[in-house]
């Protein structure tokens, strides 16, 4: 393993770790503030939506729909392997059409 | 509300992550799969799994591991994408008061979205203590290391994955990341701002500040009065 992989890895464990043990103590410091609550609670979907637009609408057209299939799939079934079959299948599918 | 640690919740958080675990493993084959794609050591992998033990993350990482590694980058984007387990450390801090740190800190590290959400679960129906996560976490974190070495392994056997629209998983484990979020309209707002603020940045700067940029973006929209009564 090269040396500049194994710091690379050292430090996402680090900071991941980090953030697994912070949340106790942010609550401490922002109790009663509704507005830094507010944000806070908006964050893990805000991240999610940011890192997948351009893999949703700046790849192609066979791209963008079969991620509105798997977005359909998994809001009504709540289930994520059968999520990633739907999505995948569909965009092998649409592929072959488009 | 007792802050206990028990383990007989612990076999309950086992037990009923029993489920939650397949799904794990389904989509820890999908990331051992494409650490061949993205030119990963075997050991990098498993290092990566056992170490950093965070889906989201390790798939984004993925995308940007190309030698010399940007390291700096990579720390980074790995903490702004595992923001999330700050609040969700912070919704079970009712739990661990009276709890002595030395039981809570190594506890903590099983934290992920999925063993999260069971023992929150739990906990808040009054069902189990924090022992759920205890049980819960450790089965989700042996199914994220023997999908990996499984999908890894298995790579070889798949040469080229976009055959397959392989290439596709990433975005699906995403979508459904975020669909499990949803909790109704007021999410529209932040997901929108988060997106269309994403779609600009990326379009202006290199790299992944997209994702840091748009996802504080979106959060802010909590400053929007009133519906931050989530």
């Amino acid at each position: 393993m090269r040396i500049d992989s194994l710091i690379a890895i050292l430090g996402m464990a680090a900071v991941t770790y980090l953030t697994r043990i912070s949340g106790p103590w942010l609550v401490r410091l922002v109790q009663g503030n509704q507005r830094v609550e507010a944000c806070l609670s908006r964050l893990p979907g805000s991240i999610l939506a940011a890192l997948l637009a351009p893999l949703v609408f700046a790849v192609g057209t066979a791209e963008a729909v079969a991620s509105g299939i798997t977005l359909l799939v998994a809001l009504r079934f709540r289930n994520m392997p059968l999520s990633l079959v739907a999505g995948v299948g569909s965009l092998v599918v649409l592929r072959h059409l488009l | 509300m007792d802050a206990r640690l028990t383990l007989e919740s612990a076999r309950q958080g086992a037990l009923r992550t029993l489920p939650v675990a397949f799904s794990v493993f389904a989509y820890g084959m999908v990331y051992g799969l494409l650490t061949r794609q993205a030119g990963l050591t075997l050991a990098e992998s498993v290092l990566s799994s056992g170490l950093i033990f965070a889906g989201s993350s390790q798939f984004v990482s993925l995308d940007m591991w190309s030698h010399p590694l940007p390291v700096t980058a990579l720390v980074f984007t790995t903490c702004v994408v595992n923001l999330r387990h700050v609040l969700m450390s912070a919704s079970l801090t009712p739990w661990m008061r009276g709890l002595p740190s030395r039981s809570t800190l190594p506890l903590l590290f099983l934290l992920s979205d999925e063993s999260w959400a069971m023992t929150y679960g739990a906990v808040s129906r009054g069902k189990s203590d924090l022992g759920f996560l205890l049980g819960s976490g450790l089965l989700i974190w042996a199914a994220w290391m023997a999908a990996t070495i499984t999908g890894r392994l298995a790579g070889a056997v798949i040469p080229a994955p976009e055959a397959f629209g392989l290439d596709f998983a990433f975005t699906a484990v995403f979508l459904s990341l975020l669909a499990g979020l949803w909790k109704g309209k007021g999410d529209i707002p932040p997901w929108v701002v988060a997106a269309v603020t994403a779609l600009l940045v990326d379009h202006f700067l290199p790299g992944k500040w997209y994702i840091v940029i748009g996802g504080l973006a979106g959060s802010l929209t909590g400053l929007w009065g009133n519906n931050a009564d989530r």
